[in-house]
């Protein structure tokens, strides 16, 4: 009989990484097909801009050959692009600093807003566009990207204690942007 | 528990100590607008986790294998992410140790001075590891980034006030990747030698070292942005 587990990876991205790093576009372009959302997502959050968005992504699959000879099959692949992501995506806004804001609301996923919930997306966006940067990223990483304090620390150049105080502030100035009353 | 829980502490409700998150939990039971503030960390960051800025365009993955047909590539920042996930939390003893024993070896690899560069080797060493340092003197009207025997550096020199910039690579530093992005110079893949910066008086600038802010020209002096360990070692100003 025989094993099949030898034959066919764990998981799906397996071979196709194996094959990206010997530059296979097929390959390339099975992971892209994966992750491409997810990578375009996190640097439009970062950016606010779609088309400076589409610049990091095309640069992290430009990239990703090379690149994953540093990746450990014991992360996942989705967080370690999606830091890939993040870290590309800083370098570029602070090369271009330039106070962007969103651009554009229309490819926005279609869900509905219930009308009992407390606050509604757009009012979010609004106000996440009016914080501070400094706040912004780190309301951004930590709670819509998912990064650890000590991650955010690395990649924006700060302490975890640091990221953890900016992300307190951050919730205390979206609380008060978007009208909702102080904490008992 | 004394008092409410922050806001903070209610939106990483889940991360939490388990003893803090039992007693916040119990809280919570018990007081309606700790509840409500609950509800609006969960429900702020479901609708910032909306904003995706949808698909990317059809033609972008094209735009990807045409590249890379052409020859591009980039030096993509991995360091760090290819950090293997950590535990979240040690116990506070543990923790401080490890972070002492980090520091101690962190101290010893970044920041031993590269312009005295005789390391006194082990005396039974087993495998001997070249010096790693990286330092940043002045010379003359320029700075240089010396790196001794490092892993691979990148260096970022970003410009605020859209002068010119002069960014020249000496010994194993002149095999690097130079390339402009923006307005600033990006040089990656250094293993070692000097990277000799002319920044004209005047101009704000930014130097990064592995992505991290290293220096800021004010436009007539040089500011470190480090900590104190190293900062005995820099001379600041940029030959006025």
């Amino acid at each position: 009989m025989t094993d099949q587990s030898h034959r066919h990876p764990a998981h799906p991205a397996a071979d196709l990484v194996r094959r990206a790093r010997t530059g296979s576009p097929e390959a390339l372009a099975g992971l892209y097909a994966l992750y491409a959302n997810q990578i375009f997502g996190t640097a439009y959050r970062i950016l606010r801009n779609r088309a400076d968005a589409e610049d990091v992504l095309q640069d992290v699959f430009v990239g990703l050959p090379e690149a994953l000879a540093n990746y450990r099959e014991q992360g996942k692949l989705d967080a370690w692009l999606r830091r890939v992501a993040a870290r590309t995506a800083l370098m570029r806004q602070r090369r271009e600093r330039s106070g962007p804001s969103f651009d554009d609301g229309v490819d926005l996923p279609v869900r509905e807003v219930a009308d009992a919930g407390i606050v509604e997306r757009l009012a979010v966006a609004d106000a996440l566009g009016r914080m501070p940067e400094h706040l912004r990223q780190v309301f951004l990483l930590k709670e819509v990207e998912g990064f650890t304090h000590d991650e955010i620390g690395s990649l924006l150049g700060i302490s975890a204690g640091a990221s953890g105080v900016r992300l307190h502030r951050a919730w205390i100035l979206i609380r008060s942007l978007l009208g909702i009353g102080d904490q008992p | 528990m004394n008092g409410h829980p922050t806001i903070a502490e209610l939106a990483g409700l889940e991360e939490l100590s388990r003893r803090r998150r039992t007693a916040t939990r119990d809280h919570l039971a018990d007081c309606p607008s700790c509840r409500r503030e609950l509800a609006f960390t969960r429900e702020v960051r479901d609708r910032a986790r909306e904003a995706s800025g949808g698909i990317p365009a059809p033609e972008t993955l094209a735009r990807i294998l045409a590249r890379r047909a052409a020859g591009d590539r980039v030096i993509l920042p991995t360091d760090l992410a290819a950090a293997a996930p950590r535990p979240r939390r040690y116990p506070a003893i543990a923790a401080a140790v490890l972070l002492l024993a980090a520091a101690a070896v962190a101290a010893q690899l970044v920041f031993r001075n590269v312009r005295d560069p005789a390391p006194t080797p082990p005396p039974a060493a087993p495998e001997h590891r070249p010096p790693v340092g990286i330092s940043i003197v002045p010379n003359g009207a320029a700075a240089d980034v010396r790196i001794l025997g490092a892993a691979t550096i990148q260096v970022e020199v970003v410009l605020h006030d859209g002068a010119e910039l002069s960014v020249r690579g000496h010994g194993a530093a002149a095999e690097a990747r130079f390339r402009t992005a923006g307005n600033g110079i990006t040089v990656s893949e250094v293993r070692g030698g000097v990277i000799e910066l002319r920044i004209p008086r005047g101009v704000t600038s930014r130097l990064f070292v592995n992505e991290r802010l290293e220096l800021t020209a004010d436009g007539r002096s040089l500011r470190i942005e480090r900590s104190g360990a190293v900062r005995d070692r820099v001379v600041l100003d940029l030959g006025n």
